[in-house]
């Protein structure tokens, strides 16, 4: 839940994590879902105040489906931590499990892995020995092996799904949606990713997994539903040509819902003479306009020729310093303070004419 | 500013009311003598333009005329950017200023009073209000350059607003008006931001302050938040790594328990076993206590009828051996006696050797008595041959008749005088010595000896002068002889003088010459030296003695010798022989001794065989007792031993049961040992130990689980606080004042940065405006000495630096010029700077004696060049020398004397 990037607009986001969950429910009753499971790592740390605790049961309460959540490396099941608060009992459809035992669900047995130490290096599936006559579906927090990411801890075999004999085996840990096909191309074992993007370089992630099995072994049926209530835009250009600023500027003054729009854009490149008015604008926009914003410009640097401004004023000691602070906006490495000061100086310009 | 009048009253010199009109086209040149007040009036113009009205102090009090408490008040009359105005100031006492301007209709209305006029006039010279006395440039603006004093080098250095407009007016061209604003507006969002222009320059405390404060606090809460994670990390992992304790020390507990179980009943079984052995043991024990106790007392019975048979054998033998060494021990006795006695009879003392003892000493007196004897004799007779020999001398010595020592030293002492002043004479008196070849009369006129003298042949006679020596010799001659006058008579009055003394001194001794006394004082000393010697022969002699002492000394000797030879006549014909008598005692002792150790060792062997008999009967009367005393023992132990009546028979039959029992008590005894071999001896020590470990493991256990559950239980208190919502908003805190400082700091910077920028490459701008100020300040002194003789170099302030003289290379100082070059120099340089000043508006040049040093053509020069500049400049030059003026046609002139304006020439423009 935390937000360190948004600084007072943190509130805001995380407020929309919470309405995201509130549709999570609304699309398992659409849906209606047997039942939902929470594969850890719903709270970022077993630290956070009690008040989000409740509301987040709360909210989940509201399903109209058992709710079954296993502990993640973020809120593990330690003492003191998120899952020992009274809201969890006061609610009966929801289910913390905090054993490797067994438990009967609707139309099967679901194999819960939670994670107790935080920095286990066992498999936590390794315990499951699923019944061959019943669907039998497993919940795990951990890092799939040899995959995408480096990490080690609470390492889960590719095969754990077949190797445990599991129709399904629910995965959590990663924010990005991510599945592991088999050789006959049956998906056993998925992460479905956080429900709300948290960061501006995820991918795929604000969506939730809805998984039909018929059978016992029959092959899964994946579907991806997004959640997410937040749009997270990342863009980063290389300014190579004039006017491009000015485009880009057209592009975010077009974007939708710009209240729940979160918007980071880092230029390189040029800055044309003629792109100095642009890039205000550009700036403007993208800090003034959305839920969140932020124009990194530091990486531009002013062309050879410096912007218009510099060639319209007077022939002297004036023009010499314009000229001079250019020079330094485009030495390498550039120097952004030089490039504010040629800012100043355009702006202080143009105030007293 | 040109000049249109000036009223003065009551400052400095100059009481007044002076009024002194000054032509508004022309010339002005108001001349008059030194002390005219000339200078007072440069000054009050000055003062009434620069000065505060309610200026005060010391320097200010030097406005009143000298001893005088009047108030000074100054009105002057100028123009200004086309207006006319008049500033009126009094100062010191009920200061006032005010500052009219002149409308269309010619009345002159107030626009500014106190203050406020000050500063609108200083305004319009650019001058500034400081007191500091070395920011003359400061305080005189544009004055500094348009009014100048007498001092050559009165040209102040430019600074402050006037030095920045007077540059601005050179470069004006570069920025142009919206330049100079932009330049302002950087300005002002520069000192916004920092403390100061220079290098020093400090961010201002604002934003940038505020927002590290808040980051401060904002990091501090940060960290809090983080270090009640951490706790919660650091408590987690000791909680997790306990329980991990706790379980692992749990199945150690359990793995003890089953040891022990086990253990406990091997051990329970060991004990069994050990019980029944101890009473095995036991029985043991006792069933050969009692095979022991009966064989015991068969033994003894049996010891004890062999013992009483072998006592009853040596009685008779034994009481034979007693009575046989009673008998040798009572003959060994009596022997020992007898060989003690024949001892004590040797070592009894022998008269023999005492009669021996006392012939050896008798003999050794006698000897010596002789012996000394002998030695007195000879000293008596040293003595009485040394007294006898000292008499003798005594007497030689009275009849001599010497002198004492001292009476002869004094004769010696005359008799010397004596010849030391006849020596003298003779050295020193004229000398004639006469040897006669026959008979002749000498008869001596004067000197020595006086009178006449009939000498005979071959008889010498020798006459004496002192200076003067005259005498004749009858029929022959009359020889005169002279020579220095000497003192020779009066050495010769001491020589008869010491020699009456020398003959007084010898009289009493009754010698014929002085070498007679000397022989017989010779002698005496011999004698004396002889004296000497017989009385040490004496002294020798006789030495702590007396004559008399050693003649009794003698008498006792005689007498002791006699009684000596009384008792041994022998001695008188033969004297004793020392050695041979103590041979004779020392033999006897010999012989004496060689007997007693004979009886000694025969009674020592006697004694030896008397303790041996005795203890041999000693023995042999306790071996009787002894054998007497077993036999009684030995019936009284069979006695006691068979007080029961049982037989020996009976005694080892009984013996025989006691045996078979004892078997059968170590067969059950070897079949529990048998038994208890195979088991663990130790298992009871084992399970003990077992027992207390799984105490302490439970303790341990206990202390485990209290302490993480202790750990666990603050995990709980820390994180039912919600210190990660706390740390989120920290951080994001933390973050959106991270950005914000950046941002701050960046723009502050980027401030800086541009308007040192601006002032760069402004100053640099600059740096080449001083070059045409130069370049006509050289023209202008070229111009004046009618030839090239310096290039003027100006400083930043654009004051005269150096110059570069025409024809050298490098640059030199001013003072290296001649006095009239130098105030050329200034002058050229001031002139210079005035077109600039003069540029936009004529301007006033007010000189006071400028040219004092220069010759008559340079003047010339210099006037075809004021004159040139009337257009530009309202010339107003003080002087004291009119007649250096007088080529300088078309001045409006004033002579000014004593306070007063004597004279006036063509002031046409006069009338503002």
């Amino acid at each position: 839940m935390r937000a360190t990037q948004f600084g007072e607009k943190g509130e805001r986001v995380r407020a929309a994590r919470l309405e995201s969950a509130r549709r999570i429910i609304a699309e398992a009753t659409a849906e209606k879902v047997d039942f939902l499971l929470l594969a850890g790592d719903v709270f970022e740390h077993n630290g956070v105040e009690r008040l989000k605790i409740r509301e987040v049961a709360r909210i989940l309460s509201s399903a109209p489906c058992p709710v079954y959540i296993i502990p993640g490396n973020h809120d593990p099941y330690i003492a003191g931590s998120v899952w020992e608060d009274k809201s969890w009992s006061e609610w009966p459809n929801l289910h913390v499990l905090t054993e490797p035992v067994p438990v009967q669900v609707t139309g099967g047995m679901l194999y819960p892995c939670p994670v107790v130490p935080t920095d286990s290096r066992d498999d936590p599936t390794a315990w499951i020995a699923a019944e061959t006559d019943r669907l039998a579906v497993g919940m795990a927090h951990g890092t799939v092996e040899n995959g995408a990411y480096g990490e080690l801890t609470h390492p889960i075999p590719r095969n754990a799904a077949e190797a445990r004999g599991l129709d399904y085996l629910a995965l959590g840990h990663y924010h990005s949606q991510v599945s592991y096909a088999e050789p006959d191309g049956r998906i056993r074992m998925a992460y479905s990713g956080t429900h709300e993007p948290t960061r501006f370089d995820e991918h795929s992630s604000g969506n939730v997994l809805i998984v039909e099995i018929p059978s016992r072994g029959a092959s899964p049926q994946l579907k991806r539903v997004k959640t997410g209530c937040l749009e997270w835009i990342s863009r980063r250009e290389h300014i190579e040509h004039p006017g491009q600023i000015s485009l880009l500027a057209d592009d975010f003054d077009r974007l939708p819902t710009p209240e729940h729009t979160l918007v980071e854009c880092r230029l390189a490149g040029t800055l044309f003479g003629m792109d100095d008015e642009a890039l205000s604008r550009l700036v403007e926009i993208v800090e003034g306009r959305f839920l969140f914003g932020r124009a990194d410009v530091s990486g531009l640097v002013p062309d050879e020729a410096g912007p218009e401004w510099i060639d319209r004023l007077p022939d002297g000691y004036l023009r010499a310093t314009a000229q001079k602070l250019l020079a330094c906006a485009r030495s390498e490495p550039p120097d952004p303070v030089a490039a504010v000061a040629l800012r100043q100086f355009s702006r202080l310009w143009q105030e007293v004419s | 500013v040109i000049l249109y009048s000036v009223h003065i009253e009551n400052f400095k010199g100059l009481r007044g009311p002076l009024d002194v009109p000054f032509d508004e086209n022309e010339i002005n040149l108001v001349l008059g003598p030194n002390g005219a007040g000339k200078s007072t009036l440069r000054e009050a113009i000055e003062t009434v333009l620069v000065e505060n009205h309610n200026t005060s102090g010391a320097a200010a009090e030097q406005m009143r005329p000298r001893d005088t408490t009047l108030a000074p008040s100054i009105t002057l009359t100028f123009s200004e950017g086309g207006e006319v105005y008049r500033v009126s100031k009094t100062f010191l006492d009920s200061p006032n200023a005010s500052l009219e301007h002149r409308s269309a209709s010619g009345q002159f209305q107030v626009i500014a009073k106190g203050k406020a006029a000050d500063e609108q006039v200083r305004a319009m010279l650019r001058s500034q209000s400081v007191k500091a006395k070395d920011k003359v440039g400061e305080r005189l603006g544009f004055l500094s350059v348009l009014c100048g004093n007498q001092d050559v080098r009165a040209l102040p250095a430019l600074s402050g607003d006037a030095l920045a407009d007077v540059r601005q007016m050179l470069g004006a061209q570069l920025s142009g008006q919206r330049g100079a604003a932009f330049e302002q507006a950087v300005r002002k969002k520069f000192l916004a931001a920092w403390t100061r222009e220079d290098e020093k320059a400090k961010v201002k405390k604002g934003r940038l302050a505020e927002l590290e404060d808040l980051l401060t606090g904002a990091r501090e809460s940060l960290a809090a938040s983080q270090a009640s994670l951490a706790q919660v990390g650091d408590l987690e992992s000791s909680a997790r790594a306990a329980r991990e304790r706790h379980r692992e020390t749990s199945e150690s507990l359990e793995t003890f328990r089953a040891q022990y179980t086990a253990l406990a009943a091997v051990a329970r079984q060991v004990t069994d076993l050990r019980t029944k052995r101890a009473i095995a043991q036991s029985t043991l024990e006792a069933a050969k206590a009692q095979y022991g106790q009966l064989s015991r007392e068969i033994e003894a019975i049996v010891e004890a009828g062999v013992k009483k048979g072998r006592c009853e054998q040596a009685q008779s033998r034994l009481a034979d051996v007693e009575a046989t060494c009673l008998r040798e021990r009572d003959a060994q006795a009596e022997k020992a006696e007898l060989t003690r006695a024949h001892w004590e009879q040797s070592v009894a003392p022998d008269p023999e050797i005492d009669h021996l003892d006392k012939r050896v000493e008798a003999a050794i007196a006698h000897l010596r008595n002789l012996e000394e004897q002998n030695a007195l004799r000879d000293r008596l007779q040293r003595a009485e041959n040394a007294a006898r020999r000292k008499f003798e001398l005594e007497a030689a010595l009275a009849d001599l008749n010497a002198p004492e020592a001292a009476t002869w030293a004094e004769i010696q002492r005359t008799a010397q005088q004596a010849e030391e002043a006849r020596i003298r004479v003779e050295t020193l008196a004229l000398r004639f010595e006469i040897q006669a070849e026959t008979e002749l009369t000498a008869e001596v006129l004067f000197g020595e000896p006086s009178g006449s003298a009939r000498l005979e042949q071959g008889q010498i006679f020798v006459a004496l002068g002192d200076g003067r020596l005259k005498l004749r010799l009858p029929g022959i001659a009359t020889l005169d002889l002279t020579g220095l006058a000497t003192d020779a008579t009066e050495l010769r009055h001491k020589q008869q003088e010491s020699e009456k003394s020398l003959q007084r001194l010898i009289a009493p001794f009754s010698v014929a010459a002085l070498s007679d006394l000397a022989s017989r004082v010779e002698r005496c000393n011999i004698l004396s030296g002889q004296l000497v010697v017989a009385d040490a022969e004496l002294a020798a002699a006789l030495g702590s003695d007396t004559l008399e002492t050693i003649h009794n000394r003698e008498c006792d000797l005689a007498a002791s010798r006699d009684q000596i030879l009384a008792a041994e006549p022998s001695w008188a014909a033969q004297q004793p022989d020392v050695q041979k008598l103590r041979a004779a005692v020392a033999r006897r002792k010999a012989d004496r001794e060689q007997i007693q150790a004979e009886a000694r060792a025969v009674w020592v062997e006697a004694d030896r065989g008397r303790t041996a008999a005795a203890d041999a009967a000693a023995t042999a009367t306790a071996n009787w007792a002894s054998n007497t005393e077993e036999l009684a023992a030995a019936d009284e132990t069979l006695a006691r031993l068979q007080t029961d009546g049982r037989t020996l028979g009976d005694r080892r039959e009984d013996l025989d049961g006691k045996r078979r029992a004892c078997d059968r008590a170590e067969d059950d005894l070897r079949s529990i040992d048998l038994t208890l071999a195979g088991l663990p001896q130790d298992a009871l020590e084992r399970a003990t130990e077992l027992a207390r470990q799984i105490e302490i493991v439970k303790s341990q256990l206990q202390e485990i689980r209290e302490s993480y559950q202790q750990d666990e239980a603050v995990m709980r208190a820390i994180l039912f606080r919600g210190p990660y919502s706390s740390l989120a908003a920290a951080e994001e805190r933390v973050r959106q004042l991270e950005e914000e400082y950046a941002g701050e700091l960046l723009r502050v910077n980027a401030i800086k940065r541009l308007w040192d920028a601006i002032q760069k490459t402004k100053a640099k701008a600059l740096e080449g405006l001083a070059e045409p100020v130069q370049q006509r300040a050289t023209d202008i002194l070229e111009r004046i000495a009618g030839a090239p003789i310096a290039t003027i170099e100006l400083g930043a302030n654009l004051a005269p630096s150096s110059v570069q003289p025409d024809g050298c290379t490098a640059e030199a100082p001013l003072d290296q010029m001649s006095a009239g070059e130098q105030e050329q120099i200034y002058f050229a340089t001031r002139v210079a700077l005035a077109e600039v000043v003069a540029q936009n508006e004529r301007q006033v040049l007010l000189l006071d004696d400028p040219l004092v040093n220069t010759d008559g053509e340079r003047l010339a020069r210099t006037f075809d060049l004021i004159e040139e500049h009337c257009g530009r400049l309202q010339f107003v030059i003080l002087s004291c020398h009119p007649d250096s003026y007088d080529p300088l046609h078309g001045a409006a002139r004033q002579e000014l004397a004593h306070g007063e304006i004597l004279a006036m020439e063509s002031l046409v423009g006069a009338t503002a």
